[in-house]
């Protein structure tokens, strides 16, 4: 097993590290750089939980290598919002009822950030679809749609 | 009375919603601390076979390793089991058999989990292969192999239901509608696998920290296999992703808390999926043959059913799921006849226990089929129907230790669902038919009465400190549904403070009294009624205080907004703060302790509607879920969020059921390892028409009025959605899920086309 040198941005933050060519992003992130907001659910790409927008595209960093992720931008959870400055989604999220367990929302969201962020007025069976790639079992889902649509909104600049 | 309530009844934020929204709250899995360790269990891969050796020493020599251990090294009783029957072990000895695949036979902590994982590589065990029995009929059948030697017959658990004289009540039948229904083994499909830590904590104490939904249970089960007393063992429900009754038995704390003990260090544990599908306990599979006799007139005169279970390796909660499985088997109906016998079968299949239902979407889905069944060969409509033959208040249920003391509210519910459902769609196209499906239950709820299986009793803690904020300590566990931001809102609305002013401590065996599981829609209920008296002790001591600063009469105070107050003179006040300050200086108690517990019935009862409309494409058999309301009488929702969630929450499930969901097992082997392979409903097979409907008839004894909410969404959706299909295309799917397979195949032995 070979060492590698990587040199990528995680929200915002350039970071350098070396790392085993079989590690993946996801445990880079959660024990290396202690951003445990994004969640291991599976291993195997099934459920989402791992999602984090890289290049703005989403990825389940179960599935990235860490290799991969070299000289790209990478935005989790953690960057997505602050207690003091949350983003619309976030917030959304709060007011609707969309998080229970909880275990899923770091993904859901950042999936409903990817979407947004490429198409601001997406249609309900849009969200449905975008969000698809993201299990959740408590919710039902209806929340979390709502809270995505409320969330185009606000940033649409409607009021949440 | 309710009117002038704060937060009660309010569509309150959840407590945790922030610190879940940032992804800042550290689940079971998350946890990390210095020199912790990597534990990982060795698992049998056979389904049925005695253990004949475990050679253990190649991994100990090992770099890395820190302890492997087998079932020579446990220190108490290598014994557990979440009630009264401990047949299961914590690691399988030598000698003795495993029964499941994943059984677990050998423990690894090491450095890292790669280590961890090499070393289980290097263990070698011994097998002897004995024949494997999958099949929980053949399993009762004389002569089969037997799982447990000291259990004849295979015979896991029973229970009977009688009332009346059943043949009497077939002879008074007109018509019998006689169907054998056989459901599917569920998948809890939580979206974070079970995972903790044990650690020794700075107080001297054993602390495991992980996702769990009986802390209290958890230790007693870890000292006794530890051999330690319990008052050296701390268990903690961690926040953690989800558990509808899959995180109630032993799992992975057991094994920590082994490997810490054997260590003295912090110890992690986080299963792979796979592990989880594998070794928690399942909704049980069942076979029910029943009949149904009835007048013309569509009065029901006698119920039949023989339920066969799958009960699996293990007991686990078999007792009572076959119990609650046969109480739901008359439903909400006064039947004058009934024979209801249930059995449930050890197999060679993973193991059956607790989930969301606890019998009832086995039972309900069987039950409420019949019902339709019998509708239409009646050509009555189910409505008219149901209320023919719907238990009165005053009337006794079927199951024993119910009362009915509330009014019956099921028509409430089935009409309230059906004005909310709207006309039925007109179907999209050729080849595809639109049907609507009714399904009602009254679905029981635990109000902590029963003398057995440690559900009496629930304390609570509730401290005012001295700045005027508030702790809350509460025995019930947070798994997502809200019973934290619950307990804050009583809490809040009691002690007339602010919401951020109060702290819930859940789920602690420390920090809290005995509160029994979290399970069966209970902790509202039990907890709520807790925190409720804890604080009214509290403010007691509020008031009397306060009494004596305004030297006014504390039947003419009122608490609200922090302060303390003459109801008809609001500016002569006194902060609460102020009032907590000053008992704490002068020494008096700020704390409340409360013991809640219930005499008036063993468990409480409620009702509730689904209503589904689907469309079938009679070229592919697909079968599309277009509206599912879900009617439920909760008493009162005391967070309109919470309630919705769990409403549509269950809906869903209730959805795979219905139409996907099958953890089935060959030959004791289970296929599915993945959600690849078992595929839970996602966001775009959410129904265009999902909703929730709150019929709210309050519950006496219940806080505020309230009843429950946890597991019914998913009891009524199942049977609403098959009967749905049978309204469309006139097949009735006996074996859900009703995939399009079985959907095709029923519509071409029906004679369609």
């Amino acid at each position: 097993m070979s060492r590698h040198a990587i040199d990528f941005r995680v929200n915002g933050r350039r970071v350098n590290l070396e790392v085993d060519s079989s590690e993946r992003l996801l445990d880079v992130l959660r024990w290396r750089l202690g951003l445990t907001g994004t969640k291991d659910g599976c291993g195997k790409g099934d459920c989402g939980a791992c999602t984090v927008i890289m290049d703005g595209q989403t990825f389940n960093a179960c599935l990235v290598l860490a290799v991969q992720a070299d000289g790209r931008d990478v935005i989790t959870i953690e960057g997505l919002g602050q207690a003091d400055n949350l983003h619309p989604l976030q917030e959304a999220f709060i007011e609707y009822g969309a998080i229970q367990c909880g275990f899923c929302t770091p993904g859901m969201l950042l999936a409903a950030k990817a979407l947004l962020d490429r198409n601001p007025h997406p249609s309900r069976e849009e969200i449905q679809w975008a969000l698809s790639g993201n299990l959740c079992r408590c919710t039902g889902y209806l929340q979390i749609v709502e809270a995505v649509e409320a969330a185009a909104e606000a940033l649409r600049g409607g009021r949440l | 009375m309710t009117a002038d309530l704060r937060y009660i009844g309010q569509r309150v934020k959840r407590i945790d919603g922030l610190d879940k929204a940032l992804g800042s709250v550290r689940f079971a899995s998350d946890l990390d601390f210095a020199g912790m360790l990597h534990g990982k269990t060795l698992r049998s891969p056979i389904p049925h076979a005695r253990v004949l050796k475990v050679d253990t020493s190649r991994a100990l020599q090992l770099p890395g390793v820190e302890a492997v251990l087998t079932a020579k090294d446990i220190p108490g009783e290598n014994r557990h089991g979440i009630y009264y029957v401990h047949d299961e072990r914590a690691l399988a000895p030598e000698g003795d058999k495993v029964r499941y695949v994943g059984e677990p036979v050998a423990l690894v902590a090491a450095t890292s989990e790669k280590v961890a994982v090499e070393a289980l590589n290097l263990i070698v065990v011994e097998y002897q292969e004995l024949p494997v029995v999958s099949d929980p009929v053949e399993a009762l059948r004389p002569g089969a192999v037997l799982i447990h030697e000291d259990k004849p017959g295979n015979v896991c658990a029973s229970s009977e239901l009688l009332k009346g004289d059943v043949e009497k009540g077939f002879s008074e039948a007109e018509v019998i509608i006689e169907n054998t229904f056989h459901l599917p083994r569920q998948e809890h499909a939580f979206l974070e696998p079970e995972a903790g830590v044990a650690l020794p904590d700075p107080l001297g104490l054993l602390t495991v920290y992980a996702h769990c939904q009986e802390p209290g249970r958890a230790r007693h089960l870890i000292a006794a296999v530890l051999g330690m007393p319990e008052s050296k063992i701390r268990v903690v429900s961690v926040p953690g992703g989800g558990a509808f009754g899959g995180k109630w038995d032993a799992s992975l704390f057991i094994h920590l808390a082994l490997l810490c003990r054997q260590t003295g260090r912090p110890v992690r544990m986080a299963w792979s999926r796979e592990e989880s599908i594998f070794c928690h306990p399942k909704r049980h599979p069942a076979r029910i043959e029943y009949r149904m006799g009835a007048t013309r007139e569509g009065k029901i005169t006698a119920i039949q059913a023989l339920i066969v279970a799958d009960g699996g390796a293990y007991t686990s909660a078999s007792a009572a799921v076959i119990r609650v499985m046969g109480s739901y088997i008359a439903g909400p109906y006064n039947v004058p006849h009934i024979k209801v016998e249930g059995k449930v079968a050890f197999t060679n299949n993973p193991i059956s226990g607790a989930m969301r239902g606890f019998g009832g979407p086995q039972a309900v889905t069987a039950t409420e089929g019949q019902v339709d069944a019998l509708a239409r060969q009646l050509g009555i409509d189910p409505v008219e129907l149901r209320a023919k033959n719907l238990l009165k208040q005053g009337e006794t249920p079927a199951m024993a230790g119910l009362i009915l003391d509330g009014r019956v509210t099921l028509l409430d519910t089935v009409h309230s669902g059906l004005k909310k459902a709207g006309p039925l769609q007109k179907p999209s196209g050729a080849h595809k038919k639109t049907g609507r499906g009714l399904a009602c239950s009254m679905p029981i709820f635990d109000i902590g009465g029963l003398s057995a299986y440690h559900r009496k009793g629930t304390g609570a803690g509730v401290e005012l400190l001295s700045d005027g904020s508030v702790v809350v300590f509460s025995g019930a566990c947070e798994l997502g549904t809200g019973i934290s931001t619950v307990l804050a809102q009583i809490a809040a609305e009691e002690l007339g403070i602010g919401l951020e002013r109060v702290s819930v401590i859940c789920g602690d065996s420390l920090a809290a009294p005995k509160a029994g599981p979290t399970v069966a829609s209970r902790s509202t209920y039990t907890a709520g009624n807790a925190v409720r008296l804890a604080a009214q002790q509290v403010k007691a001591t509020v008031i009397e205080k306060a009494s004596s600063i305004l030297e006014a009469p504390s039947a003419i105070l009122k608490v609200a907004e922090g302060r303390v107050f003459v109801e008809e003179l609001p500016d002569r006040m006194v902060l609460l703060r102020e009032v907590a300050a000053a008992c704490f200086e002068e020494g008096t108690s700020l704390r409340g302790d409360s013991w809640f517990s219930s005499s008036h019935a063993a468990f409480g009862q409620t009702f509730m509607t689904t209503v589904a409309d689907v469309e079938v494409d009679t070229e592919t058999g697909e079968v599309t879920v277009l509206n599912v309301v879900a009617a439920h009488d909760i008493g009162k929702a005391l967070n309109p969020l919470n309630t919705r969630g769990q409403l549509l929450g269950g809906a869903l499930q209730g959805i795979g059921y219905a139409l996907q969901e099958d953890l089935s097992a060959e030959n004791g082997v289970v296929r599915k390892e993945s959600f690849s392979e078992y595929i839970i409903l996602s966001s775009a097979d959410m129904p265009p028409g999902l909703q929730d409907v709150v019929v709210e008839e309050p519950y006496a004894t219940g806080p505020y009025g309230a009843k429950a909410v946890g597991e019914h969404g998913m009891v009524t959706a199942p049977p609403a959605i098959l009967n749905a299909i049978c309204d469309a295309v006139g097949i009735r799917i006996l074996n859900p899920p009703a995939t399009p397979d079985k959907v095709l195949r029923a519509l071409k032995e029906a004679g369609h086309r």
